[in-house]
């Protein structure tokens, strides 16, 4: 259960807004934290949500905020698009306090965005995201031919790695030759 | 909707890579040299050490992955002659022709066993494993030289098999198979071999570790299994009789085929049914359900015992008679 602040770039939200909770609440109030990606949209997620991430859960433990603080503090992740991110968040609420089954229907549907949540939830490392979002990738090449491989997972020919590799080449070449110039200019 | 794969960080691509069959990583890895490369250096790093390649001397070569049942092919040779029209996927390899169809890619060559060689090697080299298996028809010799030479490692199974027909021809005869009698362990998966008529029991059978016989003639006799020193022994079509299994389980008692571990008879009789046991054989009855090994590490069947027998030195065995069949599995101390 998460609420989504829209536009916000201060460090600080005002109040997020909180869907409400299921009927089991537990007897202890939980503890919420803020998060927030490339867009500052601020997401609220419960601390038993956040535990699937080892690195939020880890920043949590080290850092030991208060309701108070963690509000005022949104963990900020610029690395990671607001749209992802959000993915990331409901995932990690429909999961939260529930073993994680072997298939899951809840991944994300949009195959173009497939890369960046992968990217994404192995920097926040939610290992069983991980492994969910890896199937969906090592299920894309099921019965190709390695032509048809090369195109899914873009991977270039020979002859596009050694024109790249030869790119490469001269542009080091170029850069070496533009040091040597300017070292041999502050020389004068 | 591509993905790049090969801008995802390492840890990722690795997870990538253990989640795919070993003939998708065989196909990807003909998508470029560094592709190639990358799945090398994977499994270089991390040996699937329960993976056992197989090859097929016709050209085949496949992978068990942890059991029988979880067998993949995942490239093959043949001969050019046999290049299919342009309806198929095509690909090229190193200047060979090739298809995919099957799910695994297909080289095609001008000489065959060439072909094979190569592919095999691309296979093993690509996964830094060694020939487990081995099936041979009736133009694989050839091969048991050739992976005598290329790898110290001795191979862990053989098979002979009916591709289309196996006969020992006129020069290489049954000595020729027994290269396999350095095979360090004691796995053999192919059945169906066909042996001809040339071959015949010599007394020089052994000691090979599996033996299967498939063969509709007599030669499979009593004394057959007792000097076949093999520790899987497969006999099909056998018109073996009580009278015959009774002699052998007394040769047995007594410290005859010390190693066998694992005996099935297919009768040819489908309705053989053997129940009657010799008294000096001490012959219980029992029903005991104990798993044993089959092929590869991992790989269980389970027997429901019938009888319980034991050997001078008390190593027992469990029977199981079916309608068609007998089957006997020696509780070895080092578990079979």
């Amino acid at each position: 259960m998460s609420s989504t602040e829209q536009g916000t770039s201060s460090a600080a939200p005002a109040e997020p807004t909180t869907a409400p909770e299921s009927a089991a609440a537990p007897e202890v109030p939980e503890s919420f934290y803020y998060v927030h990606g490339k867009d500052k949209v601020v997401h609220k997620v419960s601390a038993g949500a956040l535990q699937h991430s080892a690195l939020i859960h880890g920043m949590i433990s080290n850092l030991g905020y208060t309701e108070e603080q963690a509000k005022a503090n949104p963990f900020p992740f610029e690395n990671i698009d607001g749209d992802i991110l959000q993915m990331v968040v409901d995932w990690c609420n429909q999961h939260k306090g529930k073993p994680t089954p072997p298939e899951d229907t809840n991944l994300p549907k949009q195959k173009e965005k497939l890369f960046d949540l992968v990217l994404a939830v192995n920097y926040l490392e939610i290992k069983e995201l991980l492994t969910y979002c890896c199937k969906q990738v090592a299920m894309m090449v099921k019965g190709k031919s390695p032509e048809e491989i090369r195109e899914i997972w873009m991977i270039p020919t020979d002859a596009e790695d050694e024109a790249a590799e030869k790119e490469a080449k001269k542009r080091a070449g170029k850069e070496a030759a533009g040091e040597t110039a300017a070292a041999a200019g502050d020389a004068k | 909707m591509p993905f790049p794969i090969l801008r995802t960080p390492f840890v990722v691509l690795s997870e990538i890579i253990d989640l795919l069959e070993p003939n998708e990583i065989v196909t990807a890895s003909l998508c470029s040299k560094k592709a190639r490369r990358l799945l090398k250096n994977h499994y270089q790093r991390i040996k699937p050490s329960k993976w056992r390649v197989s090859m097929f001397s016709w050209g085949l070569v496949d992978i068990i992955n942890c059991t029988v049942s979880n067998r993949i092919n995942v490239m093959m040779a043949r001969h050019i002659s046999e290049l299919p029209g342009e309806a198929h996927k095509s690909i090229e390899f190193n200047g060979y022709k090739g298809t995919f169809e099957r799910g695994y890619p297909t080289l095609y060559f001008r000489d065959h066993v060439f072909g094979t060689k190569m592919v095999v090697d691309y296979v093993t080299d690509l996964f830094s494993l060694d020939i487990y298996g081995l099936i041979i028809d009736r133009n694989g010799l050839w091969a048991f030289d050739w992976i005598n030479n290329r790898q110290e490692k001795l191979l862990g199974g053989m098979g002979l098999s009916k591709n289309p027909t196996y006969v020992l021809n006129e020069e290489k005869t049954l000595d020729n198979v027994l290269i396999v009698r350095n095979a360090s362990s004691t796995d053999c998966v192919s059945t169906d071999s066909n042996v001809s008529d040339n071959v015949r029991f010599n007394r020089k059978l052994g000691p090979v570790d599996v033996v299967l016989s498939d063969t509709n003639e007599c030669w499979v006799t009593c004394d057959y299994l007792m000097y076949s020193d093999a520790i899987k022994l497969f006999v099909s079509d056998s018109i073996l009789t009580e009278l015959d299994l009774n002699s052998f389980l007394r040769h047995w008692r007594v410290g005859g085929c010390p190693r066998l571990a694992y005996l099935k008879v297919f009768f040819d009789n489908k309705n053989a049914y053997v129940v009657n046991f010799d008294e000096d054989l001490e012959i219980v009855e029992t029903n005991e359900v104990r798993k044993f090994r089959v092929v590869a590490e991992g790989d269980f069947e389970e027997i429901e015992g019938d009888y319980s027998i034991q050997r001078w030195d008390g190593v027992k065995a469990t029977i199981r008679c079916e309608l068609g069949y007998f089957t006997m599995v020696v509780w070895h101390a080092d578990k079979n």
